[in-house]
């Protein structure tokens, strides 16, 4: 893997802009997670993900394999810029109201996430086709619910509803296992 | 609408970034004073974490990485 790391490290110092595509494409989605377990937030951990392939891209030498895997370094970037928005985020709010604090999570917890997460995905596949496909365009899709509406040619009450009912399934199905 | 309810509703929604800005605003204000809606983004958090970790990488961010590069 560290060779692979090595190899790809090269290639995006000498400005090969497809390495970093197949870097994103490999953990993209995995940084998001990260950062959207800290920011429960999408479009702040969609910031967070961009950040962190783009300051990756600007410095590629500040990665050392000798300390870890590309992997890893990559999540580290997202959680450290993630719990800096949180932690700004509430002094900012703490003059003016009570806010929920940042939630502290450990990159290596991520064994027992993807177990979870394959929980969740199963039940996924079980909802309702327009619940399914509301969601997914939603969220893998970037849509909002009314461009998931125009998209699907269906009102956006209909598609409002179908995200909530859907959601709440989920809810039901992690709570399952979580609990 | 009561203003809560319109919120609570809007929270699956908001979890997995569906609102447009307007929406996103006002829930995101309407949270850091209501408890019952922390609550309901808790829950709902808890399952877009889920759905996410085991996810591909969004594409629609790599297009927004590659608009970065280009402006240098």
């Amino acid at each position: 893997v560290t060779t692979d790391d090595v190899a790809l490290v090269a290639r995006i110092r000498d400005g090969d802009r497809t390495a970093l595509e197949q870097l994103f494409a490999e953990v993209g989605g995995a940084v998001k997670a990260v950062a959207f377990r800290v920011l429960r937030d999408q479009v702040l951990a969609e910031d967070v993900v961009q950040d962190t392939f783009v300051t990756f891209w600007n410095a590629p030498e500040k990665f050392n394999a000798d300390r870890g895997s590309l992997r890893s370094f990559l999540l580290t970037i997202a959680h450290r810029r993630a719990v800096d928005i949180v932690r700004s985020e509430v002094a900012r709010s703490r003059r003016e109201q009570t806010a929920p604090e940042p939630q502290q999570i450990d990159v290596e917890e991520e064994v027992w996430t993807r177990s979870l997460s394959r929980t969740v995905r199963a039940a996924l596949s079980e909802l309702a086709d327009g619940e399914r496909e509301a969601i997914t365009l939603a969220y893998f899709g970037g849509l909002s619910y009314a461009e998931v509406a125009r998209r699907l040619g269906q009102p956006e009450g209909t598609v409002k509803s179908r995200i909530r009912s859907g959601m709440r399934k989920l809810s039901v199905a992690l709570a399952g296992v979580a609990a | 609408v009561n203003p809560h309810e319109h919120a609570y509703e809007l929270v699956p929604l908001y979890t997995l970034g569906a609102l447009d800005a307007a929406e996103r605003e006002a829930v995101a204000a309407h949270l850091h004073a209501c408890l019952t809606c922390q609550e309901e983004l808790a829950v709902h958090a808890a399952v877009a974490a889920a759905l996410t970790a085991d996810a591909p990488a969004p594409q629609h961010v790599w297009r927004r990485i590659e608009q970065a590069l280009d402006r240098g």
